[in-house]
């Protein structure tokens, strides 16, 4: 038996050995180790492949090693790779992590590129670095941008006999309340990953209260708190939400794509969201929901400082350069970096539906991308507000997002939920 | 309880014990000694760590939210002890008598459930308990219990509980596996003559099979303490530790403070307190298994 | 004679409600892997916009989609290279410690216990960076053996503790008998002890081969190759970062799950062979 045991053992090593010899690199190349999120069926990775092999096809004696992991993975594998030292020469970094990888010296700055390719530098969106820029320092490129907007069902309002989207908070709140009558739910939201309602929500009705002046103040430590009015305002903007029903019962145990499923279904007349969710409702809402989708900024909130025609919006993903890179690889990791997220890069990502960093070239939508047409037409000429969590710290995302799902089932008060972000702002300043 | 003339040398046990030993040395035990080194440290990922002796552990002292989670680990580890072992035990017997028709399918389709990954089994029991479409709802509503229609998930107070269930109908089959094996160790002949005595039923598996797998059945309760002290993908992928903080268990925490505030030093102490925490659940156990095994 | 009627019919209704019982459990055991393969065959559309429903007109192409584009039948012959090397030396070791611990009485016995119980109770997430850390030290990050070594531990804990209290249980006659014989130690364990141990060790083997099979964190930092990685870090190439394919994941998910369900349904007879081929008596 053990004999038998030891054999096999034996010979699957044998096998193992003999599959194991490593490729050899031949002389006069130069690799790149690269890691990446790029999973299959995204536009992003479209647009990743097509510029990649356009770059691989320039530049024969550059050999690519990319290592593909999904996101939430690769949060976990960048941290053990960035605490031993490890890291690739290029890797996918989220905004969240790079303040940071940046002040542990893991990053390399990446002005002098942009300083070099001036052109290039010129096609970003404004604000797009902004994640990623630390005491005027420039750490990854931003390859992807995020936005958020209100989507709604034009049936479901000609039906409650609302005319036209509301513009203000108070208005809002009405529409909610008649909606609710007439046995919709107003706004569904799938909040069980507890990102949702910060991200989608919070961030831009957080500016329309506040403004931008008191953001800047709470990112740069320089005075204001989030139990001043202009947060606690928008707490109880949503509260008043809550009060009146407008969320579905089972908000904070759906997902995402649960949100989308009972949008889509026509059961809910309203559902805030990313623009993840364009390419999901031009491709699986079913034709006689799909052609009343329609889109809304979150309306002003009264007496609130900020842009009623601004959305949130930010780009959560860039591509680092590792601090330790090689001198000898410089030149051609700059190379890299300007031809493959370039505009075509961009102009590809957006015929898939999807936002981009960068200004694009010309490009068509296909008739049936209804929805992301419909975007592209709403998103121009408006101005991005940061996201919550593109920027600020994992603790206080932490305490915010567990304090709003509790916000959404009436289990704390806005000021009670003001005051643990605010001790915990604090506790993070020591 | 051994022959000395059966005992081989000391030196020899060493050397038998040794590759094992090694193995286990190297990839659990020094990673194990690395962490709790660390855990003395204030380090965030960069080339310096702060030493600060026992800073870590006094603010794990009084940090609520590891404490409540321990709270919620403790609930979690009440009622997966009773339903896993005790549902594992009631159907070993059970396939173990001969009432029951078509054994080899049951025991077959119960172990099915753990081999399904977290992420199906999360999502199919947020199906479940869907307040409009899932399963649970609807039944209740046909049985005419509306009145027991509850928001299973967005409940705090119940979110736990609602937790715990799929975890214990997941991993029937994974005890059943270690029970069955041991049940099928006893001497059937003292099963056969226990019956013609007249102990049938419950009193059997009471009076004769409890004692005679008790080893196997402390081991099954240590693996389910630390098993469920660790239990992270199930509640991660069901609720993330909410609505709020209400579901958080030690496991969620730990990663949430090493993963994602990329505080290592702290995370490690976290990681630390659990394994302390463990081994006095599991030394406590123990403790009980025993002293009811004295009265007998 | 009413009486013994009466227990005899409350015996049968017992009968009848256990195997309703049972059945019931063990469907709603059945309906989970049902669900999963059925909604592997529904189109992105259709799994959007309703979860429960089957599948219009089954889309196999799912499979081909999945296996290709998840890499999976590297993955997948990389998962049976690993977790059969480990499984094997895992049980082999686990039988030894487990014997050796629950028979002699030495110095350091109750540490080894307490050694082996400890690195069963910490989170893997705190163990990430000190095992990175060590493997690069010993030059032994991305390789072929990198996976083997810690899932051969990781194994061991409770192989070693069910081996232990499984032995425990069987008669030290037994051995006793053996050694009068003139079996020495080895021979003991391998002739006399390892054949009684057929139904714990194959316990062992299933329930490590399962959590091998599945192991992901591990996989996920200590390997960087395409051609070293494991099923399940093949199956999260399916979830982008906004929205999951969930119809191609849990195609992936259903081959993943094969193997073990062959696993189980193979060692899983040597589990109730019981004590047939080691014939305790007394």
């Amino acid at each position: 038996m053990r004999k038998v045991f030891l054999i096999l053992i034996c010979m699957i090593s044998i096998i193992g050995m003999v599959f194991a010899g490593g490729a050899g690199e031949s002389s006069g190349q130069t690799t790149l180790t690269v890691l990446d999120a790029f999973v299959p069926s995204e536009g992003v990775t479209y647009a990743w492949r097509d510029s990649l092999g356009k770059f691989e096809e320039a530049h024969p004696d550059v050999v690519i090693d990319e290592e593909t992991i999904s996101n939430a993975d690769l949060t976990i594998k960048v941290q053990t790779l960035g605490a031993a030292d490890e890291l690739p020469d290029l890797f996918a970094l989220k905004g969240q992590m790079a303040e940071n990888f940046a002040k542990n010296g893991k990053l390399m700055p990446l002005n002098e590129y942009l300083e070099m390719y001036p052109e290039w530098a010129a096609d970003f969106k404004e604000g797009v670095f902004s994640n990623f820029t630390f005491d005027g320092n420039i750490y990854a490129i931003p390859y992807q941008v995020t936005n958020t907007c209100v989507f709604y069902n034009q049936a479901i309002f000609d039906e409650a006999g609302i005319e036209s989207f509301p513009t203000t908070w108070d208005e809002f709140v009405e529409v909610c309340k008649t909606l609710k009558d007439k046995g919709y739910t107003p706004i569904v939201l799938g909040n069980k990953d507890k990102w949702n309602a910060e991200s989608v929500i919070m961030s831009t009705l957080g500016n329309r209260v506040s403004g931008n002046e008191w953001y800047e103040s709470i990112r740069n430590r320089t005075g204001a708190k989030f139990t001043d009015p202009e947060f606690v305002g928008a707490l109880e903007a949503l509260s008043q939400l809550v009060e009146v029903g407008a969320f579905n019962s089972d908000v904070n145990s759906i997902d995402d794509a649960q949100q989308l499923q009972v949008f889509m279904n026509g059961q809910a007349a309203m559902t805030i969201d990313g623009t993840w969710a364009v390419t999901t409702i031009d491709q699986s809402c079913p034709e006689e929901v799909l052609k009343n989708v329609r889109l809304a900024a979150l309306p002003a909130v009264e007496g609130g400082k900020g842009d009623p025609n601004a959305i949130s919006g930010g780009s959560g993903w860039g591509m680092a350069v590792n601090a330790d890179l090689p001198e000898e690889k410089k030149a051609i990791v700059g190379e890299f970096l300007h031809e493959v997220f370039d505009r075509g890069f961009a102009t590809v990502m957006a015929s898939y539906g999807n936002p981009t960093a960068m200004v694009t070239d010309e490009f068509t939508l296909d008739e049936s991308q209804l929805v992301a047409r419909a975007f592209d037409d709403f998103q121009s000429g408006r101005a991005y507000v940061p996201v919550y969590d593109h920027q600020l710290s994992s603790g206080l995302m932490q305490v915010m997002q567990s304090g709003l799902q509790e916000l959404l089932i009436g289990t704390i008060t806005p000021e009670q939920l003001a005051a643990d972000i605010q001790a915990q702002y604090e506790k993070e300043a020591l | 309880m051994a022959s000395s003339y059966l005992q081989p040398k000391t030196r020899k046990i060493y050397a038998i014990l040794l590759p094992g030993i090694l193995i286990y040395l190297l990839c659990c035990f020094v990673p194990l000694l690395f962490a709790f080194f660390y855990s003395f440290f204030n380090w965030n990922g960069g080339g310096q760590k702060e030493f600060i002796g026992l800073g870590n552990y006094a603010q794990l002292l009084s940090d609520r939210m590891f404490w409540d989670a321990f709270i919620n680990n403790i609930v979690f580890i009440i009622w997966t002890v009773i339903g896993q072992i005790g549902i594992a035990l009631v159907v070993a017997m059970l396939l173990m008598s001969k009432y029951v028709k078509c054994k080899t399918f049951h025991r077959t389709v119960l172990f099915f459930p753990v081999v399904l990954s977290a992420v199906v089994v999360g999502f199919l029991w947020r199906i479940i308990y869907n307040k409009d479409y899932g399963f649970l709802n609807l039944f209740l509503n046909f049985i005419g219990k509306e009145e027991w229609i509850k928001p299973w998930l967005d409940d705090p107070d119940l979110v736990i509980t609602s937790l715990a269930i799929p975890k214990i109908w997941q991993y029937i089959g994974y005890y059943l596996v270690i029970l069955l094996a041991a049940i099928n160790s006893i001497d059937m002949s003292i099963l056969d003559s226990a019956e013609i005595d007249g102990a049938v039923g419950w009193k059997k598996t009471v009076y004769i099979v409890m004692p005679l797998i008790r080893n196997t059945l402390i081991v099954t309760v240590m693996l389910c303490i630390s098993g469920n002290m660790k239990t992270f993908d199930q509640i991660y992928v069901m609720t993330g530790g909410g609505p709020g903080t209400s579901s958080m268990v030690v496991a969620i925490y730990a990663y949430q403070v090493s993963m994602e505030r990329m505080d290592y030093g702290y995370g490690s102490c976290v990681a630390i307190g659990i394994l302390i925490l463990s081994l006095l659940l599991i030394l406590l156990s123990k403790v009980a298994g025993k002293g009811r095994n004295s009265d007998d | 004679m009413i009486n013994e009627k009466l227990v005899k019919g409350t015996r049968i209704c017992g009968r009848t409600i256990i195997n309703i019982a049972l059945w019931l459990l063990s469907i709603t055991c059945i309906f989970p892997i049902v669900w999963m393969i059925y909604s592997s065959l529904k189109t992105q559309k259709e799994f959007a916009i309703d979860i429960i429903s089957l599948p219009q007109k089954p889309a196999f192409s799912n499979y081909v989609q999945a296996i290709t584009e998840g890499n999976l039948g590297t993955y997948f012959m990389n998962s049976v290279y690993y977790t059969v090397i480990s499984v094997l030396i895992a049980v082999i070791l686990s039988f030894v410690i487990g014997y050796i611990l629950s028979r002699f009485k030495f110095r350091g016995r109750t540490f080894i216990y307490y050694f082996f119980l400890a690195g069963m109770l910490i989170p893997i997430y705190a163990l990430l960076i000190p095992i990175f850390l060590e493997f690069k030290a010993f030059g032994l990050l991305n390789k072929r053996i990198t996976l083997i070594l810690p899932y051969i531990a990781f194994a061991l804990p409770v192989g070693v503790f069910l081996v232990e209290s499984y032995v425990k249980a069987i008669p030290w006659e037994m051995e006793e008998a053996a050694c009068i014989d003139g079996c020495r130690f080895g021979q003991t364990m391998s002739r006399i002890i390892l054949p009684m141990c057929q139904p714990v060790l194959s316990t062992t083997a299933i329930l490590s081969f399962l959590n091998t099979w599945n192991e992901f964190p591990l996989a996920l930092v200590l390997i960087r190759s395409n051609r070293l990685k494991t099923m399940p870090l093949g199956v999260t190439n399916f979830v982008g970062t906004y929205t999951v394919n969930y119809p191609l994941m849990f195609a992936a998910l259903s081959i993943s799950a094969l193997p073990v369900i062959i696993v189980y349904l193979l060692f899983y007879s040597k589990v109730m062979n019981g004590m047939v081929s080691g014939a305790v008596k007394g």
